[in-house]
């Protein structure tokens, strides 16, 4: 992890970002992102955390220009997200394969590179694949191959053309042992080339590990941001077992170290987990509506 | 330079899902036609009428395996991935198009040639124009209707033909004969029933001709007016029919695509499949649409007729088709010289 200086220039940048769908014809409209703001300085890698349906994929589907925000500022890489000069520079690996199963590992890196107009990418595909340990199957249709192959290919793939912008959608799910290292030498390539690195994950080891600023997504929103050391050690505290204490006895407890300004937080392990900081993070926002109100 | 990836990838593709079904039912009816095929002699018309079906049945098999092979494209997992790329719904549109098309006149090819494999090859008579005889006529028997003609310029082998029906009167079916004044021996006699035509050779040059319709009864005749009267000409090789009923299939094709291109980016297939088969066949009374002289094109095969030859305008929607394909590849090649 690196500290950034304050004047590195922003990667990205998106304020009151609003997107929201409509599931069917008859259905409510449901925010995906409700008034996100978000400022990721260049070179850094971000993780971004949430529960299923916290927004991630959408945001990372709005960075990489395939759709469009239904208001708010969405600034990449001095660009809108769905312009081609700015596209050129991004690279989106969605949390499923996107690669047509009829396609073999090679025929994927040279429709990648074919779709980013890259000539030279044979020899940096063989690399990759050979990195990746797929170069036994590179040829092979891609219907044969397992969840954590089809990872480490996207993977590949996303690196293949050395974008200034990689968006990572759960990277790591299905990765073997040799997944993750491959992807830790990307992304360790990627911090060398100046590469800005967005990853969603679920995973609190993509985050606390690989990333240097981490965002907490909740309801459209980022709840928490900072760092990933500051956000997992913020909220540590002692864990306590309480047993044979009544309702009534556990609330004025639970009012008296309120009052003393500590934080009670019933049925969870500790903090240092992300569903922790989901927790955290919810009763934040929860504290924040009630002030509002 | 080799053929880019998503080209080869959507031929693959096509040959799957739109040629191998339809070039395989094709191939079943050809193969009918064979084991049923009788020894020589009144051969011609179910030989014309198996033409005829193996054409009709491709085309009802591929028309809308090409719209939902071509709409699919666009709705699948993949297609979200190209649109992150630069132009990248661009070059999706133009490689599934491009290779829509190329296999689709692939498939016709051999819609073709299986429907000729087994059928012999003869001369055949081409309907080259029509004459507007105004509005429709009864004869009753023993009466007779001089007509004056101009069925413009012929050759020495053109003969008329004039559609006919029996009108009722003293009985349900009628003798005509149709003679041309000014020739001996020129005429010829054919039982109505219901409607028919009668066919007379003339002479060629590019003056009128002057015939007469003679209504023999029982019952009366009606010439039923309109576009009733074709000139005939003779053309050296049936083959000519699958040539023309292939391009005119292209035409429509083409047609349906375009109407699958517009519509692919926000219907599902089977909507944008049965919007643009529903539209095509809505459009085939139009004279502007290729709906129309295919079908027309199709009912002459099984006579083992050929219709006028096709003109440009009926490739209109094939021109558009290509042009909107090719402003794709000139949208992408733009955008990458930028």
């Amino acid at each position: 992890m690196r500290a950034m200086p304050e004047d590195t220039p922003l990667a990205l940048l998106a304020q009151d970002l609003t997107r929201s769908y409509r599931p069917g014809l008859l259905q409510k409209v449901r925010p995906a992102l409700a008034g996100l703001d978000l400022a990721v300085p260049a070179g850094t890698t971000v993780a971004l955390a949430g529960p299923n349906g916290s927004g991630k994929s959408t945001l990372l589907r709005l960075l990489a220009g395939v759709e469009k925000p239904n208001s708010g500022t969405l600034r990449v890489l001095d660009g809108a997200a769905h312009e081609a000069r700015v596209q050129r520079r991004v690279s989106w690996l969605p949390s499923e394969s996107p690669f047509p199963p009829d396609l073999s590992a090679f025929g994927a890196l040279e429709l990648i590179a074919n779709l980013f107009g890259d000539k030279g990418w044979q020899q940096r595909a063989q690399e990759l694949l050979s990195r990746a340990g797929l170069e036994p199957h590179a040829t092979v249709p891609l219907r044969t191959f397992s969840r954590g192959m089809l990872r480490r290919l996207g993977m590949i793939g996303a690196f293949l053309t050395e974008p200034k912008l990689v968006l990572l959608d759960e990277p790591t799910a299905g990765l073997d042992a040799q997944g993750f290292d491959l992807f830790d030498g990307l992304l360790a390539e990627a911090h060398r080339g100046g590469t800005t690195v967005i990853i969603a994950t679920h995973l609190v080891e993509d985050a606390s590990n690989r990333a240097d600023l981490m965002g907490i997504l909740l309801k459209g929103r980022i709840c928490l941001w900072g760092t990933p050391k500051d956000l997992l050690q913020e909220g540590q505290g002692t864990d306590l077992t309480i047993q044979n204490l009544d309702a009534a006895q556990l609330g004025s407890l639970k009012d008296w170290i309120t009052g003393q300004g500590g934080q009670w937080t019933e049925g969870a392990g500790g903090n240092n987990s992300l569903q922790g900081l989901y927790e955290r993070a919810a009763s934040q926002e929860h504290r924040a509506a009630g002030n509002q109100a | 330079m080799g053929i880019p990836v998503q080209m080869r990838l959507e031929l693959v593709r096509g040959a799957r899902r739109i040629m191998a079904p339809t070039l395989l039912l094709a191939l079943v009816m050809a193969l009918g036609t064979q084991l049923s095929h009788q020894p020589p002699g009144g051969l011609e018309l179910p030989a014309a009428r198996a033409r005829e079906d193996i054409w009709s049945l491709g085309l009802l098999l591929l028309l809308p395996l090409a719209c939902l092979h071509y709409a699919q494209g666009a709705r699948a997992r993949e297609h979200t991935f190209l649109t992150s790329f630069p132009s990248g719904r661009s070059k999706e549109r133009g490689a599934a198009g491009f290779a829509t098309l190329l296999i689709c006149l692939t498939t016709l090819a051999g819609i073709g040639a299986l429907a000729e494999s087994s059928i012999p090859n003869e001369s055949a008579l081409r309907h080259t124009r029509s004459v507007d005889l105004g509005a429709p006529r009864r004869i009753v028997p023993g009466e007779e209707l001089a007509l004056v003609l101009d069925p413009g310029k012929r050759s020495s082998d053109a003969r008329i033909s004039l559609e006919v029906a029996s009108g009722g009167g003293a009985g349900p079916t009628t003798t005509v004969r149709l003679e041309l004044i000014g020739q001996e021996h020129t005429q010829i006699e054919h039982l109505i029933d219901g409607r028919g035509r009668v066919e007379l050779s003339i002479p060629m040059g590019s003056e009128t001709v002057q015939v007469v319709l003679v209504c023999l009864g029982p019952g009366d005749a009606v010439v039923p007016g309109g576009r009733c009267l074709t000139l005939l000409e003779k053309v050296p090789s049936v083959r000519r029919a699958s040539l023309e009923i292939g391009a005119r299939a292209a035409g429509v094709l083409a047609l349906v695509l375009l109407v699958v291109a517009l519509v692919r980016g926000f219907l599902k297939p089977g909507m944008a499949t049965t919007l643009a088969l529903g539209l095509t066949l809505l459009g085939a009374s139009s004279h502007v649409l290729p709906v129309e002289q295919l079908l027309e094109a199709l009912r002459l095969a099984a006579e083992g007729r050929l219709p006028a030859a096709p003109q440009w305008r009926e490739f209109s929607a094939l021109w558009i088709f290509l042009g909107l394909l090719g402003w794709s590849a000139f949208d992408l090649q733009s955008r990458r010289q930028k």
